[in-house]
């Protein structure tokens, strides 16, 4: 089977993970009606089973991309089709195959009308975020970018609930805001290029090359950090994501959660940080940043513990998690990094099927309201069950996914800024602050309502649903280790040289934080 | 459990058989983990599939717990069979490991994590056979077992573990499980809601702990027992900042999981749950974790003098608090919960002056009476609410278990009643039984120290806690029933899976104290067994101990030696006894619904000094003020109204205006064009 | 005729062959009036035969146009250029011309304006664009100027019996013959500080003569000219009126071709001829450029009519192109050229979808109208949707690749600022393209539209557009070469890159 194996070792397999599913999404609007969601789920299915092999294809151990390309697009813009993995993308596009035929099914409960439209955006979406992932040319990281924009845009606005073109459109507006600021910095990256090399290019690791000026370091910053901090999104630009996730169906929380934000922290990780190394380390930055991440995970910790919305307050709970994320990756140590990206994939795991639930119930009961639940455990047991288990992997109970992810980013922050890491970490109380509350009110109790005393407990679709990600919360809690490995030496290998490149700066007269990031000496530290 | 001395014995002859290299090899040490989880697994799939399958989970659930104390039990001896045996490590997969940072899942066993596991595996079986009668009739069976052998499997991760972050594990996991058993009849509201507390107020502790182990890597540069302690004497200056915040924030964690002021208010509302839980979580095993945990980073704690004395302080401090709350409680299970707090307390104070075996110590022998306690009330409580329930009057938790409406329990309940005897007696210190030994212990060695104020502290308590458990004894057991002529005919035993493992608690209650017999105390031929035996786990503490504080005194601060005291309080416990006996036994109590809410003093004791009113106003009412705050004013008013839709707002206001320019009057467009002409020309040429 | 023949203007044969398509055009034009008029025609709406004949007449005049890509001139002053540039404006207008007429054969029967006239004023204006756009000598701008404008006042008010019509070509004359006078002004003055009316020579002697008041006043006043003819705020204030009275299809044909028209004769002579003397019109292009882009991109917000929408939005559109102006660098001019090409393909094919939609008598115009259409002509609603992103800007369209291009020639030259503002407007109009979006596919269906014709003319268009516009955005190496080789041809642009100053400061 050479041939399959050239098919692994090349570019060919990340090729078709990203066009498949619009090749798919065509043939959609061919089917007939009846035939759809079966098409959607077999593509969906395809997509995913094409992938898994690259988890083991992958070669553990080495930092710098595989399965990379780079063919020329638009020549004389010196813009090509260059894409590749590492291990901060490749975990990420596996958890996007992995979510595709769930989000699929899902939907089968969920979407009954207009479904030729809507598998074929969900489809796209797929294309975008997987595009996303395998990028290495901004231009073509930019076009994947908001290739995703239209997809959720449809989902949410079409098939969402009472208030969904008001969170359609806040979503679209909100997140373009920072795109297209995005966009003028990366015109700005290819004209520093053409500067300083004479020739065209926006080729990833051409743009590591490029010696920002100064004067344009923190600017350029911003503008890449501004676009991902709203995808993330760090408070104060998170507002749009719970109304988003409360008018989005299911299967669009989902993705959306899931991967879209990752967008975000995979920006920052992939071209934010490595691009302006001296910018992204300067005090005021690092200052705001980490601001913004701790009141992301202790002030929206506090606004998810009222909330009646079961779907808003899993939102403000992304957001919270997502803070954590944050430190680490601007922690920059190698194990910090790492359970940022590893916390990114539990994240995924764990909200997804905190959504999933979620849409679960309201099929049942048409309202996220918590206050219309309650005693659920004695009406639907295997429900409740599956919805304990995954709140306690969402507060990082330990041996289960979620804490492996938080432990890494806390204790690998804490070598670089204690006090910051501290107080996130009182984050751990206020997590069993809001969602035991949550779960109390849902699942113990005495049934009250009475449309809740005739529930039906979990169908064997649903099982069959929500069971893979039982499975890999509690794997991913007891045996990380594999994913983690292949995470590592990319994360390592990365925080490695932004540190460095920013000593290098600092050395030439820029202002940093170095404590604790420089010394080698110091335990921890690769 | 049998005699120190004879497991002395007993393991140097296996041994002998074993091995002759005199090296400890443990046996099996993985299934003692194994097979609670295995139990769990079944009984988790009875609950869900064929829940009324009882025989089957009776068998498992027991069952496993027995054969996990068998190979506990074995490797006890074993270990013990060698002598100063060095701690084995067994790893068997690499849980996390990035960079430097390598965490396995791995087991230490040595003499204190045998001690741990021998003591839980043995209490926990003897209360799930005692809950195959306590929970017979109960929807739940299968359920309750599965979530009681869980429970078993993370204590042991607990005190196996070879290293912090797997430690925490266990940690969060016996936390987990108590809150699902709290909650264990989760359609009562007030259940459900203990349950809930228990978890966030210990999750205030993890927060220590989890800094706690942040820092230990960031100082070390690894979490495994074994080189945490190797390097710490090195890496840390004695007294330094570092190993003292590190050891406070550990600290932190135990005053959670082993509710110690001022975390422990979560522990008398656990009592909610069923009463086998209130024994085995938290009397006998999980609330001893902290103590388990200091007792294991004793190296740690004994670098920080500072936190040695704050856990000595907390301990004493919160001995005597709960103490004396104890006195003045009418629910016969809280009483023993602020008696299982007062206990703790005793515990911290040991360890926290040094006296690590001492604290070990009376973690164990408090596990069999304080169990047995539990139990006995357990049995009282079935009883009563038998009786009320089928005398059709109000059979609610409060009315059952209230001691007010109990009284002269004694012939209806005998064995309880004899048990709760020997219980009580070793609770307060009487020889020959457990406790006296442990707290003698205690005590002694607190007075050694020169710890002046807090040995006075102790001795009160002692006394206290001699007062509390007799009029407990009385106003169950002794005195007219208080329960209606119609109840009355209801009374009935406890079913002998319950009687029969009150017995054997009993025999515990009555032996464990002697495997470390003081040497003052000539009662023996081989003298301090445990001391002897858990050396190697203190050595090193010890060491530093004696090395920067010097050598314990050899008499107590007002002069007399161990022996002396030991008697003397012993007479002194007797003579409360006695005392207090006397005056209540004839006291006539009114039943609960009649009789009025104590005043002054007692009112305050009865209240437990208005603790929780005080946090929740406090902390958590403001809290939740504070977070109503943030989601209505600042996220939904500020964020979102003002800034986020305003600027929408704004924006689109804007273009309503320019657009009314567009009148479609030619007139007015001239004059735009016009204006625009002047304003362009006159910049262009000024 | 050999293919590379010199044009050295040396006696009036070569004015011919320089001329070579515009005389096709109007020949041909002459031609169809006179058969409209002796024709006999089946039904009085019927004007189909003329229609086709314009057809044949644009495909002469690109033959004529093919064939001129051989012809080389000796000089730069000439009257009339011959060089890439105009060979590619040339097809431009042509093709738009032509698209134009593609969507407008229904329409007319539609709407009961089948006079022969329409099309021969379509070329008549046709030949005004080719010769603005390529003329070197003000005299000619200006004549060719009033030959473009009288024919397009004619057809905007070509809906005889429509009072809406009938207002907007008053207005548009009005204001256009307003305008006129700033041209002829700022020419005027212009030439008396140059003392040449040809843009080639004027690159000479306005800079050697030193640059005084006047010339400045002249500057401005062509800027002002143009401005109105471009529609740039403030001298947008006709568009949206003459925009949604107008005949759908000469909407079209004003947003698209003859805006460029305007613009490609605006950028000979600021680019061009005035390029060195970029300091003394920098500001005001700025300016103009900013107000531009700012404010019908509000104004959009709050309208209902979808065809005044689209007004707006091509106002805005002239924004951006002032940015790749104001540029004035290779980048800059070929960015134009190719946003231009994009720009015709997608707004045409926009408004085609609108003219359907709207129904007899352009009833349904209203974005309410469109409700939940999405669903019951997913075609229609698609292809708009399709045009509308690439109005946005969005990848992967045409749209996308040209604003990316413009933002480039705009940090080029160190127009940071305007760069950013480009972005912030771009997001501001994408709020209202949404909303167009958001009928079609998110609001349930109020009054059903029934069966809407599509002309196999205007399906030929639309399959057009949508292919260029998805071309261009999906595969845009080889039009970006062929627009930055015309640029190329445009002699001595003034190179206005200068690196060394940082971004930053700009």
């Amino acid at each position: 089977m050479s041939l399959l194996a050239n098919f692994y070792s090349s570019h060919w397999v990340i090729t078709f993970l990203i066009f498949f599913p619009v090749l798919a999404a065509i043939i959609c609007l061919a089917l007939p009606n009846e035939r759809l969601k079966y098409w959607a789920f077999i593509a969906a299915m395809i997509e995913f089973l094409v992938s898994l092999p690259l988890f083991w294809t992958f070669a553990v151990g080495i930092s710098d991309f595989q399965n990379s390309a780079s063919i020329p697009w638009i020549a004389d813009w010196g813009i090509s089709y260059a894409i590749g993995i590492d291990g901060i993308s490749l975990l990420l596009i596996l958890l996007t195959t992995f979510l595709m035929p769930v989000s699929v099914l899902v939907s089968w409960l969920q979407i009954k009308d207009k479904q030729r439209l809507y598998y074929a955006m969900l489809l796209l979406l797929a294309t975008g975020m997987i595009g996303v992932f395998a990028a290495l040319d901004l231009f073509l990281f930019y076009i994947f970018w908001e290739v995703t924009l239209i997809p959720m845009y449809f989902l949410i606005g079409v098939w969402g609930h009472e208030r969904r073109i008001y969170a359609a459109v806040k979503f679209f507006l909100f997140t373009a805001l920072g795109s297209l600021l995005m966009l003028v910095a990366i015109v700005v990256m290819y004209w520093l290029h053409m500067d300083q090399y004479g020739i065209p290019s926006l080729a990833y690791l051409d743009m590591l090359r490029i010696n920002v000026p100064a004067s344009l370091q923190f600017w350029l910053f911003a503008a890449f950090a501004l676009a991902f901090a709203i995808k993330v999104p760090m408070v104060p630009f998170h507002t749009w994501l719970p109304d988003a996730h409360v008018e989005a169906p299911t299967a669009g929380s989902v993705l959306l959660a899931a991967v879209l934000l990752k967008m975000g922290v995979y920006g920052f990780l992939r071209l934010a940080i490595p691009l302006f190394p001296s910018a992204a380390l300067s005090r005021t930055v690092m200052g705001v940043i980490l601001v913004s991440a701790l009141a992301g995970i202790l002030y929206t910790a506090w606004v998810a513990a009222v909330q009646p919305n079961l779907k808003k307050l899993i939102a403000y709970t992304s957001v919270a998690h997502l803070g954590f994320i944050m430190v680490g990756t601007f922690a920059l140590t190698g194990q910090s990094v790492t359970g940022g990206v590893l916390q990114s994939i539990n994240h995924g795991f764990s909200t997804g099927a905190l959504f999933i639930l979620a849409g679960f119930l309201y099929q049942r009961r048409h309202t996220y309201e918590i206050a219309e639940y309650g005693g659920l455990a004695k009406v639907i047991p295997i429900y409740s069950g599956c919805l304990v288990v995954v709140a306690l992997s969402s507060i990082a109970l330990p041996g289960l996914n979620g804490f492996v992810g938080e432990f890494l980013i806390l204790v690998g922050s804490f070598r670089v800024f204690p006090w910051v890491t501290v107080l996130a970490t009182t984050g751990v109380v206020f997590a069993a602050y809001y969602m035991l509350p949550t779960v109390r009110r849902a699942v113990w109790n005495e049934v009250t309502i009475e449309e809740n005393r005739k529930l039906l407990d979990l169908s064997r679709l649903e099982m069959v649903i929500i069971i893979p990600l039982l499975i890999m919360i509690v794997l991913m809690g007891v045996y990380p280790k594999p994913f983690i490995d292949r995470i590592a030496a990319s994360a390592e290998a990365l925080s490695e040289r932004v540190v460095f490149v920013a000593e290098r700066d600092a050395s030439s007269g820029e202002n940093v934080v170095a404590a604790g990031m420089s010394s080698p000496d110091n335990p921890g530290t690769q | 459990m049998v005699g120190g001395p004879l497991i002395g014995l007993l393991g140097t002859v296996l041994q002998e058989g074993a091995e002759h290299a005199g090296e400890f090899v443990p046996f099996l040490p993985a299934w003692m983990i194994l097979l609670p989880f295995i139990g769990f697994v079944i009984n988790g799939l009875v609950a869900y599939t064929a829940p009324e399958r009882r025989k089957l989970v009776s068998v498992v659930g027991p069952g496993v717990l027995g054969l996990a104390f068998l190979i506990a039990a074995i490797n006890l001896v074993l270990i013990a069979g060698v002598h100063d045996a060095e701690p084995v490590v067994r790893s068997y997969w690499t849980w996390i490991q990035v960079g430097q940072l390598r965490i396995d899942a791995a087991l230490q066993i040595d003499q204190l994590s045998l001690i741990m596991a021998l003591v839980v595996t043995c209490v926990s079986f003897i209360i799930h056979i005692y809950s195959i009668g306590y929970m017979g009739e109960d929807p739940g069976y299968a359920r309750f077992f599965a979530y009681l052998n869980l429970f078993v499997f993370f204590m042991l991760v607990l005190v196996l573990a070879a290293n912090f972050p797997l430690m925490f594990v266990g940690w969060e996991g016996v936390g987990l499980c108590s809150y699902l058993l709290i909650g264990f009849w989760f359609t009562q509201p007030a259940k459900a809601e203990a349950g809930q507390k228990a978890f966030i107020v210990n999750r205030i502790g993890d927060f220590g702990f989890l800094v706690a182990m942040f820092m230990l890597f960031a100082y070390l540069g690894t979490l495994d027992y074994q080189s945490v302690f190797a390097l710490a004497p090195s890496g840390f200056a004695y007294g330094g900042a570092a190993v003292t915040v590190i050891t406070l924030f550990l600290f932190l964690g135990c005053t959670g999981k082993s509710a110690q002021i001022p975390l422990y208010v979560w522990l008398p509302d656990a009592m909610h749950g069923p009463t086998p839980v209130s024994a085995l979580i938290h009397a006998a095993t999980m609330v001893t974790a902290g103590v388990y945990l200091v007792a294991r980073s004793s190296v740690l704690f004994a670098l920080a003098p500072l936190s040695m004395n704050v856990v000595a302080i907390i301990g004493g401090v919160t001995a005597l608090f709960a103490g004396t709350i104890a006195i003045q409680q009418y629910d016969i299970k809280r009483v023993i919960a602020y008696s299982t707090i007062s206990q703790l307390g005793y515990m911290f104070l040991a360890v926290g002056v040094g006296a690590f075996t001492a604290g070990i110590f009376h973690l164990g022998t408090h596990a069999f009476f304080k169990a047995l306690l539990f139990l006995a009330s357990g049995a009282a409580i079935h009883a009563m609410h038998h009786a009320l329930h089928h005398a059709g009057e109000d059979a609610s938790e409060d009315a059952s278990q209230d001691m007010r409406n109990m009284g002269g329990l004694r012939s209806y309940v005998p064995t309880t009643f004899r048990t709760a005897w020997i219980a009580s007696l070793a609770l307060a210190g009487v020889f020959p039984l457990a406790g006296f030994f442990s707290k003698d212990e205690i005590i002694w060695s607190v007075g050694a120290r020169g710890q002046t104020a807090l040995w006075i502290v102790a001795v009160i308590t002692a006394l206290l806690t001699a007062g509390y458990i007799t009029r407990w004894l009385v106003m169950v057991f002794y005195g007219q029933s208080r329960v209606s002529d119609k109840a009355r005919q209801y009374l009935h035993a406890a079913p002998w899976v319950m009687a029969g493992a009150l017995v054997v608690l009993a025999l515990g209650s009555v032996v464990t104290g002697w495997i470390n017999v003081p040497e003052a105390l000539p009662l023996l031929p081989e003298f301090t067994w445990l001391h002897h035996f858990l050396h190697p786990a203190f050595a090193q503490a010890e060491h530093i101990i004696v090395e920067h504080v010097g050598e314990a005194a050899h008499v107590a601060p007002f002069g007399g030696g161990e022996g002396t005291w030991a008697i003397a309080s012993t007479v002194a416990a007797v003579l409360v006894i006695a005392v207090v006996f006397q005056a209540l036994k004839d006291k006539k109590y009114l039943p609960a619904s009649e009789s009025a809410e104590p005043t002054g003093i007692a009112g305050l004791l009865y209240h437990k000094y208005y603790v929780d009113e005080l946090y929740d106003l406090v902390i958590v009412r403001p809290f939740k003020r504070l977070c109503v705050f943030s989601w209505r004013f600042i996220d939904q008013g500020i964020i979102d109204g003002a800034l986020v839709n305003g600027s929408a707002y704004a924006t689109r206001f804007g273009g309503w205006v320019l657009s009314r320019f567009q009148t479609g009057y030619i007139g007015t467009y001239v004059l735009v064009i016009v204006l625009g002409v002047l304003i362009i020309l006159g910049a262009v040429t000024l | 005729m050999s293919a590379a023949m010199q044009i050295d203007f040396s006696n009036y044969l070569d004015y011919f062959w320089a001329l070579l398509p515009e005389a096709v055009l109007s020949a041909g034009a002459l031609a169809l009036l006179v058969y409209d008029g002796f024709a006999k025609r089946r039904s009085p709406e019927d004007s189909s035969g003329v229609a086709v004949g314009s057809l044949v007449v644009i495909a002469l005049a690109v033959a004529a146009n093919v064939w001129l890509m051989g012809a080389r001139e000796a000089t730069d002053t000439g009257l009339i250029a011959i060089d890439g540039f105009r060979i590619f404006t040339n097809f431009l207008f042509l093709g738009g011309a032509a698209l134009t007429i593609l969507i407008s054969f229904d329409y007319t029967v539609r709407e009961g304006i089948g006079e022969g006239e329409f099309y021969a004023l379509l070329l008549f204006a046709l030949v005004g664009m080719m010769l603005l756009a390529n003329a070197r000598d003000l005299i000619l701008i200006f004549v060719s100027f009033e030959l473009m404008s009288v024919a397009v006042y004619a057809l905007v008010g070509f809906k005889r019996h429509d009072p809406r019509s009938a207002e907007a070509a008053l207005k548009y004359f009005l204001l256009g013959a307003f305008s006129s006078a700033f041209l002829v002004y700022g020419m005027a003055m212009l030439f008396g500080a140059g003392s040449t009316t040809n843009l080639g020579l004027m690159r000479q002697t306005l800079p050697a003569a030193g640059v005084g008041v006047v010339a400045i006043m002249g500057i401005g006043l062509l800027a002002i000219g143009f401005g109105f003819k471009v529609s740039a705020v403030p001298f947008h204030v006709w568009t949206p009126d003459a925009y949604q009275g107008a005949p759908t299809p000469i909407t079209a044909f004003l947003a698209a071709a003859i805006k460029g028209a305007a613009f490609a004769a605006f950028i000979r002579i600021f680019v061009v001829a005035l390029g060195d003397l970029h300091v003394y019109w920098e500001q005001l292009i700025w300016w103009l450029a900013a107000l531009t882009m700012i404010i019908p991109n509000l104004i959009a917000l709050v309208q209902d009519n979808v065809k005044r929408l689209l007004a707006y939005s091509s106002i805005a559109h002239a924004g951006y192109l002032l940015v790749a102006l104001i540029a004035a660098n290779e980048s800059g001019v070929a960015s134009f050229l190719f946003y231009l090409a994009a720009y015709i393909a997608m707004i045409v094919g926009a408004f085609a979808i609108i003219l359907v939609l709207a129904g007899k008598g352009d009833r349904r115009q209203r974005i309410s109208d469109y409700a939940g259409i999405g669903y019951s002509h997913p075609w229609a609603a698609g292809l708009l949707s399709l045009f509308l992103v690439s109005l946005a800007g969005l990848p992967p369209t045409a749209g996308f690749v040209g604003k990316f291009y413009i933002l480039r020639a705009a940090i080029e030259s160190g127009y940071l600022n305007l760069a950013i503002i480009l972005a912030l407007t771009t997001v501001v109009s994408y709020w209202y393209y949404l909303r167009v979006i958001v009928a079609m596919y998110m609001k349930p269906e109020v009054e059903p539209l029934g069966r809407v014709v599509w002309g196999r003319a205007l399906r030929a268009a639309l399959v057009v557009c949508a292919i260029i516009t998805l071309y261009m955005g999906i595969l845009p190496s080889w039009p970006l070469l062929k627009a930055q080789q015309s640029v190329q041809g445009l002699r001595e642009v003034a190179e206005n890159v200068d690196p060394d100053t940082p971004l930053a400061h700009r």
